[in-house]
């Protein structure tokens, strides 16, 4: 928490606290101080809802969503291959396009030089549902939930490249130092749950591994606003989360003790000197504490259904992968963590789409189509905002040769898919249009702040309204930009 | 704001009579009417630039009516017969009859824009109209006045002019300052303040002993002189400079700017004067005979992130790291956000897009590619081969011994002027020390010594023998010291041929440590090696007669040996035959001392500068770069309007006469010319010492920016700062001097509950210490610190996999340090942008990708959990109570107390030592039943345990400790 935020509300409640806690007793036990602190500091909220934290007056309206669960899917994912299926490719593959072709459309220095030619998928498409969504045969079970997707054909960014690609789409600026969108989310809207952070962030590897791209703190670091709205990464390896677990040889019970006498003697202390900030310490060194017990707890998948764990597949068995990262997506949501970030890496298919494209949809399609029917399943899918997708998309001419047995293909910013369900989207459509090449937006563009702008819409918040005062300019997600697409708003 | 046509403007002014009326009458209420004279610059100018100067400011694009507010002409520009401000006539004024239109649609700030006025800043301006509308330029753009500290009461308290400007604001606020703190505060206040660590027990009794009246002044003395000094005070640049050990983007490798760090600590601790630390970071290399620590101290412009990412343009990069440069500059030493008029003028200062390209093009001129290759070594642009801290004193030693010495030896003469020649047998009975011996071609495959009671020795017990058919060889290598050639150098050996079986041809090779190129042969020219007539391969003559001893002499020069190098080899080949050899050496000069000590010196320099690393700097291209504006700040627009270097016009000008480049920007901010970078970095200095600086906001002293606090004291302190010839340990003494910063920190609940920041300190400053301070806290306080000024980067203990998570398959992986380099001070750690040290995280260090001035402090669970749980801290608990339970004394009570002090810098009382022997009582009845979990717990970190203490009470003390370490008191200094 930050300490100048809080300095007022700690000042009104201290009257309170010092009755509850005795201002003469110099030690206090355990339990009355764990009744203190779980109070609620923060109602009144126009959802109605209790939320620890966050900025007066937000959300600014009715929220269709209270949280997000974004899964990041980095490298950048083939629209050709996958959910922009282009017919007219089987006809014209192998055609050269020429430099009149690209508008002046800027090529990385991959491909800059060499010739250009169309290059199909080798994939089938086929409709699924009543809504009749065309989806890759490389993605069988989202083919299943396609009712209850939303796919978005027409998103476009400014980067070509990875890495400022990636800190566009997770901050809105390319370049570092920007808040990342879930800081933002747990600036705005503070945490629903006292005893977890509002933004977690799980990574996972993908099968593809070659092709796997660097991910930075940055991504989802809190910038300029207070480091509390960092995310905080939940892990396979070693503690779930950094520190979690007491070193060997300090048992649950003298954990406790060590705490009571840390308890006590800042309690002293604060009788003493009369600083908040101390008592905000106790909060929080308890906090940590029983995340002790609760992370533990939450993290440990076993206790699941078997019929569960089969719905998102064999690897919801195995810690870190994207599979269990999306089973212990849906129990932080249900503990009300505001905003869960998931990184699937190993997209970056410049080479060899036939060999790790499938890999990466093997690691990704059950659980993602698995994560919506089991959110809809527990009634969570319609206050809880599910995205899918990469960071741009990938070019309709061949990376190198032409080779069917190998081919890739290069970073396409102009236009891409992507996918988004629940919370306030419009289940089973299907948005914007691509030319026949798939290079151009025909119809409806999606840049990546309008994005940003509609997902902080279905959570109650006007993108514009969501500012903090830096070097004298009010910063926000969207920056000067920003439109919500209401056409896909339920 | 719309234009406002005549007949509606009447109309309105009526309206806002109305509203006026209104104001006035709810004012005579509850809400006192703004008596006080209204100052542009305090309150005025915030609410125009927070609230209009977004459509009515410097930005011409985005200006709405053609209306601008930020200046006077635009104020009481005539707008068709009205103006926004008619001053002294609030009726007149559009400005105050929009901003109280009843009618929301007409009333300005625009409902919708998020901007409306509050009542009282309603109030404020069209207070500050009827008292005439005075405007006055932007308080930061004037040069600071030499102001006189106020006449106060109470002088007795005051300590320093500081306290004159601060008793004064707290005496119109009707309030006193506080008590002053105790002593065993403010030396842990106070030494933290200034080197970053706690005082030692030591330090602490003999402060408390001391009842001198200058007891105070020289612990101040006496900590500026610490090497610590310099090292804390570069903790704060670091984050300004955007320092790290990694490139930053994509494969985010590792990078050598850590002797640009070791140039900060050293200016800190020489306290070189700030308008030179100033210059020599953004212009060293531009100075007359730069040095190379003058050239490696504009590394400052060179810290920021680096592409290294494939199929990027780089232009576009290399754009982005001159607006880095400009954006950090203008940050770190004018505290403007120049960054915001990359892409369209200001909107809340006076800076054109123009003005930005003009500051842009000091920086536009670096040979570099703004992209670095993908391995640890690699680097961009300009570099050159630093010296370490340590390196640079000694090489400066050096250069003056081998000087004086050089100069002494001419003098006197050196000894090849007149030889005295010695001969030095090298290898004889025994080989060379250090030597290993070979034996390869025919024969046998050793080096072989034969005694003299069965064969031809020449010299002492033993020759070396060799029988072979065709070309066979045996010799000494990798000798060390080796074998040093002086002037007028003979090499010698004997030798035997056997005259039954004589060989067609010997040869003598040596090794200088750069090869065997260096031949001599007698006989047959059988053997291939080296070419004929070079120093490869000489020829000597006929073969020597059989049957007796022979010496073979080879001038060294004469086999490319001159004098100076150092023979490490020596080879015996021969082809056919059998050989004895005997007795090798050399016959040269006798080097005068001197002259050895010469040569000792000479390659002790050149093996110091060969390991040097090659760390990035400044310089500028022989043909400048044009520079352009550039069209929405795009690499690909540049727009045709060339500019040249120079400072926004708000500010001044550079002088005409000379060539404007980044030692001529220097000179300019180092003038009094200047009116913000002696403002501003006094200003960094007191948030250091303070928590909050006099004007809050460290990064923006423009029109956004906040207004100082006590203004009059700021400006006090900058002409203070620049009269002492910018003397940076003088303005630390003078603010910890203060009877201001000497205040107790306690919160008195009525001054806590109207100022909780203590903007007006009527109290001492309390706040949590920095991550670096709270780990070298532990490391200090357990023994375990080790204290070694500069160097290359360390990697102490960090969770397992965390590169891993998030780096590139086939990118170096962390891979932590041992030993002391696991407890060197914070600030070595090393620095990876995209995994920042996790625990440093937890408590609010930054990535380091860009430019911070202010870190927040926070307070959060993960931050507990850190202070809990990381081998860090449980190490350094488990050596603290190792330390208490040697050093404490023989009773629990006493080791306590010295653990609590350890950690807090002050004794316990009596309830705080109750509690404590309670928690160790029970905390040693539970590792006597778990003795197997006091061992584990001792198994935390790398250091060993005392196995003769108990084991038990040592894990409950250790238990005590992490209590102790995670004190709020702990990590805050007090």
């Amino acid at each position: 928490m930050n300490s100048n935020q809080h300095i007022a509300d700690e000042l009104g409640l201290m009257t309170t606290r010092r009755q509850l806690l005795g201002r003469a007793t110099t030690g206090i036990g355990s339990m009355a101080l764990a009744s203190v602190l779980n109070e609620n500091l923060y109602a009144g909220r126009p959802d109605g809802a209790q939320a620890v934290g966050g900025k007066a007056g937000f959300p600014n309206f009715l929220p269709k969503a209270k949280r997000v669960i974004y899964l990041f899917q980095s490298g950048a994912p083939s629209q050709f291959e996958l959910l922009d299926h282009k017919p007219e490719l089987e006809a014209r593959h192998g055609q050269v396009l020429g430099p009149d072709f690209f508008k002046g459309q800027r090529q990385t220095g991959m491909t800059a030089r060499q010739e250009k030619r169309v290059c199909k998928s080798i994939y089938k498409f086929k409709k699924h549902g009543q809504s009749g969504a065309e989806i890759s045969e490389l993605l069988p079970h989202l083919g299943k939930v396609a009712d209850d997707i939303c796919i978005i054909r027409s998103v476009q960014t400014e980067a070509i490249n990875h890495d400022p690609a990636i800190t566009f789409f997770q901050t809105g600026f390319q370049q570092a130092g920007r808040p990342s969108m879930g800081a933002w989310v747990s600036y705005g809207l503070g945490s629903e749950n006292a005893d977890l952070p509002a933004y977690v962030v799980m990574i996972s590897q993908g099968s593809a591994k070659r092709d796997s791209q660097a991910l930075y703190a940055r991504l989802w670091g809190s910038g300029f606003l207070p480091s509390a709205h960092q995310g905080v990464k939940f892990r396979a390896i070693g503690d779930p989360v950094l520190y979690l677990n007491n070193p060997p040889g300090i048992s649950s019970a003298s954990r406790r003790t060590i705490l009571d006498l840390t308890n006590s003697l800042n309690q002293a202390h604060f009788d003493k000197v009369g600083d908040p900030e101390t008592i905000t310490r106790i909060r929080q060194a308890e906090l940590a504490y029983r995340m002790q017990m609760s992370v533990p707890d939450l993290v440990a998948t076993s206790d699941e259904p078997k019929h569960v764990l089969d719905m998102y597949g064999d690897a919801a068995r195995i810690p870190g992968t994207f599979a269990a990262n999306c089973l212990l997506a849906r129990r932080l949501a249900e503990r009300g963590v505001r905003f869960i970030q998931l990184y699937h890496r190993g997209w970056d298919q410049h080479g060899d789409v036939p060999r790790d494209l499938p890999l990466q949809c093997g690691d990704v399609d059950q659980p993602s189509a698995a994560l919506l029917t089991d959110l809809k399943q527990r009634g969570m899918l319609d206050d809880t905002l599910v995205i899918w997708g990469g960071e741009f998309g990938r070019t309709v001419y061949a990376q190198g040769g032409l080779n069917m047995a190998k081919y890739g293909r290069d970073h396409h910013p102009r236009c891409f898919s992507m996918w988004m369900a629940g919370g306030g989207i419009k289940p089973g459509m299907t948005y914007g249009t691509t030319d026949e090449f798939g290079f151009d937006i025909v119809e409806n563009p999606v840049p990546v702040y309008d994005l940003h702008a509609t997902m902080l819409h279905c959570l109650g918040i006007d993108h514009q309204r969501l500012t903090h005062k830096f070097q004298g300019r009010y910063y926000r997600l969207t920056d000067v930009h920003g439109r919500v697409v209401r056409d896909i708003l339920r | 704001m719309m234009p406002l046509p005549k007949q509606v403007v009447r109309k309105q002014v009526v309206l806002a009579l109305a509203t006026l009326t209104l104001l006035a009458s709810s004012a005579a209420g509850a809400e006192p009417a703004v008596k006080q004279p209204v100052d542009f610059n305090r309150d005025i100018r915030p609410i125009l630039s927070d609230k209009c100067f977004h459509c009515h400011g410097p930005d011409e694009s985005n200006r709405e009516a053609d209306l601008r507010l930020d200046s006077l002409e635009g104020l009481t520009a005539d707008l068709g017969g009205h103006s926004a401000v008619v001053p002294g006539n609030v009726k007149a004024s559009a400005l105050v009859a929009r901003i109280t239109h009843a009618d929301p649609e007409e009333r300005m700030p625009p409902a919708d824009s998020g901007r409306s006025l509050t009542p009282q800043q309603v109030e404020l301006i069209s207070s500050w109209v009827q008292q005439g509308a005075v405007w006055k330029k932007h308080w930061s753009f004037i040069s600071p006045a030499r102001t006189q500290p106020p006449k106060v009461a109470k002088e007795g308290w005051a300590v320093n002019p500081i306290d004159h400007f601060v008793l004064a604001r707290l005496k119109s606020k009707g309030l006193t300052p506080a008590e002053r703190a105790d002593k065993a505060t403010l030396i842990r206040r106070v030494t933290f303040d200034l080197t970053g660590l706690p005082p030692s027990i030591d330090e602490i009794k003999a402060f408390l002993a001391d009842d001198s009246a200058d007891a105070y002044e020289s612990l101040v003395d006496r900590l500026l002189k610490s090497p610590r000094y310099g090292e804390r005070m570069a903790m704060q640049w670091l984050d300004a400079a955007r320092y790290a050990d990694t490139h930053g983007y994509s494969l985010d490798r590792r990078r050598v700017m850590w002797p640009w760090r070791d140039w900060v600590i050293m200016a800190y601790n020489q306290n070189m004067p700030f308008d030179q630390f100033m210059t020599e970071q953004l212009a060293g290399d531009l100075l007359p005979e730069a040095t190379i620590a003058q050239r490696v101290a504009t590394g400052f412009n060179r810290n920021h992130p680096i592409q290294s990412e494939g199929g990027v343009i780089n232009e576009e990069y290399r754009v982005e790291t001159v607006v880095d440069r400009v954006e950090t500059t203008a940050s770190v030493f004018l505290g403007l956000t120049m960054g915001c008029c990359r892409c369209h003028d200001h909107k809340y200062e006076p800076f054109s897009q123009e003005e930005f390209y003009r500051f842009y093009s000091f920086f536009n001129n670096v040979p570099e590619s703004a992209h670095v290759g993908n391995s640890d070594k690699a680097t961009d642009g300009p570099v050159v081969k630093a010296p370490s801290v340590l390196q640079t004193s000694q090489l400066e030693q050096l250069s003056k011994q081998i000087e004086k010495l050089e100069l002494e030896i001419k003098k006197e003469g050196s000894s090849a002027a007149k030889p005295k020649l010695i001969e030095r047998v090298w290898i004889d009975d025994e080989i060379p020390a250090g030597a290993e011996t070979i034996g390869n071609g025919g024969g046998a495959q050793k080096f072989e010594f034969v005694t003299k009671d069965k064969h031809p020795v020449y010299s002492g017990n033993k020759s070396s023998m060799r029988t072979t058919v065709g070309l066979s060889q045996h010799l000494v290598q990798n000798a060390k010291p080796g074998l040093r050639i002086n002037a007028v150098g003979k090499l010698f050996t004997y030798v035997y041929l056997d005259p039954d079986n004589p060989p067609k041809e010997i040869m003598m090779q040596w090794n200088d440590g750069r090869g065997w190129e260096h031949r001599a042969y007698w006989g047959e020219n059988s053997i291939a090696w080296g070419v004929n007539n070079t120093t490869s391969r000489r020829f000597m003559g006929p073969l020597p007669k059989l049957g007796e001893w022979t010496k073979l002499e080879v001038a060294a020069a004469h086999v490319g040996l001159p004098a100076g190098r150092v023979i490490t080899g020596w080879a015996y080949t021969q082809f056919d035959g059998t050989v004895y050899w005997d007795k090798s050496g050399i016959v040269d000069s006798q080097p005068n001392e001197k002259e050895q000590q010469l040569a000792m010196l000479r390659e002790q320099a050149s093996g110091m500068k060969a390991g040097m690393p090659a760390v990035m700097v400044m310089a500028e291209m022989s043909t400048p770069r044009k520079t352009f504006v550039l069209t929405r700040g795009q690499y690909n627009s540049p727009s045709d309007i060339e500019v040249t270097a120079g400072i926004p016009s708000v500010l001044g000008s550079l002088p005409t006469d000379s060539k404007p480049n980044r030692l001529e920007l220097a000179k300019w901010l180092s003038s009094r010319n200047n009116p913000l970078t002696a403002r501003v970095t006094v200003n960094r200095y007191w948030q250091l010492h303070f928590g909050v600086g006099l004007v809050k906001t460290l990064e923006d002293f423009g029109a956004q920016g906040e207004w100082p606090s006590h203004p009059g004291l700021l400006d006090w302190l900058a002409s203070e700062f620049v009269e002492s010839g910018w003397d940076v340990k003088g303005m630390h003494k003078l603010i910890v001097m203060s009877a201001t910063y000497r205040q107790s920190s306690h919160w008195s609940a009525g001054v806590a509950k109207s100022d909780p920041e203590n903007r007006l300190l009527a109290r001492g400053p309390r706040f949590r210490l920095d991550a670096e301070m709270i780990r070298d806290q532990a490391l200090f306080a357990s023994g375990l610190l080790v204290e070694q000024l500069g160097g290359e980067s360390v990697r102490p203990y960090q969770p397992p996999g965390l590169w891993g998570d998030v780096v590139y398959e086939n990118a170096p992986r962390f891979t932590q340090d041992h030993g002391h380099k696991l407890y060197r001070r914070s600030m070595y750690t090393y620095w990876k942008r995209s995994v920042p040290p996790p625990n440093f995280q937890a408590f609010d260090a930054p990535t380091r990708e860009a430019c911070m001035l202010q870190r927040s402090k926070t307070n959060t669970p993960l931050a507990a959990l850190v202070l809990m749980n990381d081998p860090t801290f449980v190490e350094a608990s488990r050596k603290l109570a190792e330390r208490v339970m040697k050093q404490g004394g023989e009773s629990q009570s006493d080791r306590l107390t010295l653990a609590f002090r350890l950690a807090t810098g002050r004794l316990p009382n009596e309830t705080e030592r109750k509690q404590l022997l309670a928690a160790q009582t029970k905390l040693v009845a539970a590792y006597r039943n778990d003795l197997t979990a006091a061992e584990k717990l001792m198994g935390v970190g790398e250091s060993p345990y005392d196995r003769s203490l108990d084991l038990a009470e040592l894990a409950a003390y250790t238990g005590i400790a992490n209590a102790l370490f995670q004190l709020d008191e702990s990590i805050t200094r007090n």
